[in-house]
């Protein structure tokens, strides 16, 4: 018994070494499982795996396969880092793709480059994630989306014309962060009447909506994301409000799309990194796809994932080689074509990339511009 | 702007509502832990559990809300006893901790369940008064917050009356004063303990059902309930439901001036605060550990 038991470990172990040998080219990420933004991570690996199908069905990369690799994040900084050490250390991941929360995206960026394997920011939009990148330091972090900062700049600007507004923003890294950023930038002469940050968890939004009606600023800058956005959205709804959420209120989630329709949002803008109902033809066959598969339309953590890998695959392409080394150059020299156009990254390894200005009229959000980054 | 007596009577209302509504959902907590000595760690997935088996009523049985609500309050108080008989009674000699890993235990596996069944997207349920909303004085008033009002009235009178009244109910007052005691009368010990995480559950059912349209529905919704859940039950006295009322009342005014006038950050801390300084001057709650109608 004993040493058929011995046998049969053993056979496992030369198994395991011959596969080996044709392993999948693995893409890791470290993403909410659980948690209040468990479904963001839904939308990360729908968005990975569809990236992995497709190609994986042209033939894969280098004639080898791609394999995506989820762990649970929480969106907290020590759990991302805990699941990002198992997946490189255990998975032995040729790469990772960052989280949602910049928080755990940041504490994650030393430990790749302790472990000297590309990082591909698809989510977060911290700007010290960029001041921390490339020529800042970390030269295995890049980052394909806009960030805070790029983002802050275009609402700034849209800000112009508002007497008063208020700020209400999750106590993130994020919320307080992007807040921050727009609040340097904001145009002489618009008054700030309140400002709240609450938990990421927080579901009730009375006081804040109390003190607003109270106050009555022409806008109220928003800074939280789909959950709380769509919590917010029902309250506010309640108070019979007509001031627009404007700044970064996620108009886009497929969570707040029944808000939206009642029409009593109307004149609210966002700026996103992304709106799944962005009208261009690959953007349509992206959605498509997605939509087919999954039944909801993506969400802007799973078009950034499924760009990420695109990205990764594309430069494993060029390089010719998994080697990390060879394809962090290669990324560095990206000129891959997205949904948004060439993703190129600058020295700090940020991609300039386009914004979306997204307004709601009449029930419904569409982007009306499509903003370059300064 | 502070000082505007509308907005000072706002900040009231709002308080009075959202603290009724943290009443009615720590009254389950208070309840266990007052006739059986136990602490329900899966008290905030019993509320969540209230919650998705509503959204499931109307979306798959198509139900209206009002039949929905009650049928699932009733369906919740089935599996309280349920609990009871599955995870409380076998470790109630055991100790403590037994029944705290327990229940626990319960309330990870609810979490995952309704995770796997229902998807991590936020769900929305509509209730017919979600929206609506009232003026008095420039006051407002909402319909489902006042719906949680007129819930918790009913909810805690019913019990009041069924604690002091019903043969069962009065078990249940005895079993809280002594267990031992109330073996040595012949109480049946084991059905009093069901009928208990029937009320607890059908109770905490109750929450859920009138106070998530207010909100999304997530399988990690509890979470927040049972922090509430734990500080009212805590300040009112572990185990008392008079001290749960007026705490939860108390609790939901301080947080609504402590957001309103201060910043929205602060609400938690209040909470929080008078936890600590309850703990710290009259350990025992406002009212003691009693189950007293």
């Amino acid at each position: 018994m004993r040493s058929s038991m011995k046998w049969l470990f053993s056979g496992i172990l030369a198994f395991t070494a011959v596969h080996a040998l044709a392993q999948d080219i693995k893409i890791g990420i470290a993403g909410p499982i659980t948690g209040p933004l468990a479904f963001l991570g839904q939308h990360i690996k729908w968005g990975g795996e569809l990236a992995v199908d497709e190609i994986n069905q042209k033939g894969g990369v280098l004639g080898r396969k791609l394999a995506f690799l989820m762990q649970d994040s929480a969106c907290r900084p020590a759990d991302g880092v805990a699941s990002a050490e198992k997946l490189l250390s255990q998975d032995r991941v040729d790469v990772m793709l960052g989280d949602v929360c910049s928080g755990s995206t940041i504490a994650v960026m030393p430990v790749m480059e302790k472990a000297q394997k590309p990082f591909i920011v698809t989510i977060s939009t911290h700007p010290d994630i960029t001041s921390k990148a490339g020529v800042g330091g970390n030269k295995w972090v890049f980052r394909t989306v806009a960030n805070d900062g790029m983002i802050a700049d275009v609402v700034a600007e849209k800000m112009k014309g508002y007497k008063s507004i208020a700020i209400v923003g999750e106590d993130t890294d994020y919320g307080r962060g992007a807040a921050r950023l727009m609040k340097e930038r904001l145009p002489a002469g618009v008054k700030i009447v309140s400002e709240d940050y609450m938990k990421q968890t927080e579901t009730d939004f009375l006081p804040v909506l109390t003190r607003i009606r109270a106050a009555k600023p022409d806008a109220l800058a928003t800074y939280v994301l789909d959950q709380q956005a769509s919590n917010l959205m029902k309250q506010y709804q309640q108070f019979g409000l007509a001031i627009p959420l404007v700044g970064r209120p996620p108009l886009g989630s497929g969570v707040v799309s029944e808000q939206i329709a009642s029409g009593k949002f109307d004149g609210s803008w966002t700026v996103y990194p992304y709106y799944d109902k962005f009208p261009e033809p690959k953007n349509q066959a992206f959605t498509r796809a997605y939509v087919q598969r999954y039944k909801q339309a993506p969400h802007y953590a799973g078009w950034g994932v499924y760009e990420g890998v695109l990205a990764y695959a594309d430069a494993v392409r060029r390089a010719g080689t998994t080697d990390p080394e060879k394809v962090r150059d290669a990324l560095a020299r990206s000129d891959f074509e997205g949904i948004l156009g060439p993703m190129r990254f600058d020295a700090n390894q940020q991609a300039r990339t386009r914004m979306m200005f997204i307004v709601v009229e009449k029930g419904v959000a569409s982007v009306k511009e499509l903003v370059a980054a300064k | 702007m502070a000082a505007d007596p509308v907005f000072l009577a706002q900040l009231a209302a709002n308080g009075l509502s959202v603290g009724l509504g943290y009443a009615l959902a720590a009254i389950g907590l208070a309840l266990i832990f007052g006739i059986l000595g136990q602490v329900n760690f899966a008290h905030g997935e019993l509320y969540m559990l209230g919650a998705f088996l509503l959204f499931w009523a109307m979306q798959q049985l198509g139900l209206p809300y009002g039949i929905a609500a009650l049928l699932m309050v009733a369906l919740m108080a089935v599996f309280g006893a349920l609990l009871a008989q599955a995870v409380i009674l076998p470790n109630l000699e055991r100790g403590f901790e037994s029944v705290v890993l327990g229940t626990l235990a319960v309330g990870i596996i609810l979490q995952n369940a309704v995770r796997l069944g229902f998807g991590a997207t936020p769900l929305d349920v509509a209730s017919p008064l979600e929206s609506t909303a009232f003026e008095i004085g420039g006051v407002l008033f909402f319909g489902q917050r006042m719906l949680v009002c007129a819930a918790f009235i009913v909810a805690f009178s019913g019990l009041y009356a069924f604690l002091r009244y019903s043969e069962i109910g009065r078990a249940m007052r005895a079993m809280a004063q002594n267990r031992e005691a109330c073996v040595m009368v012949g109480i049946d010990v084991r059905r009093v303990t069901r009928w208990t995480g029937a009320l607890a559950a059908a109770l905490t059912g109750l929450a859920g059902v009138v106070i998530s349209p207010l909100f999304d529905l997530y399988p990690n919704m509890g979470t927040e309930v049972v922090i509430k859940s734990f500080a009212v039950v805590i300040i009112g006295g572990m185990g008392n439901i008079w001290g749960a009322a007026i705490a939860g009342v108390l609790l939901g005014l301080a947080e609504s001036y402590a957001g309103g006038l201060g910043s929205a950050g602060m609400r938690d801390g209040i909470a929080f605060i008078v936890m600590i300084a309850m703990l710290l001057a009259r350990p025992q709650g406002l009212f003691g550990r009693t189950v007293r109608v």
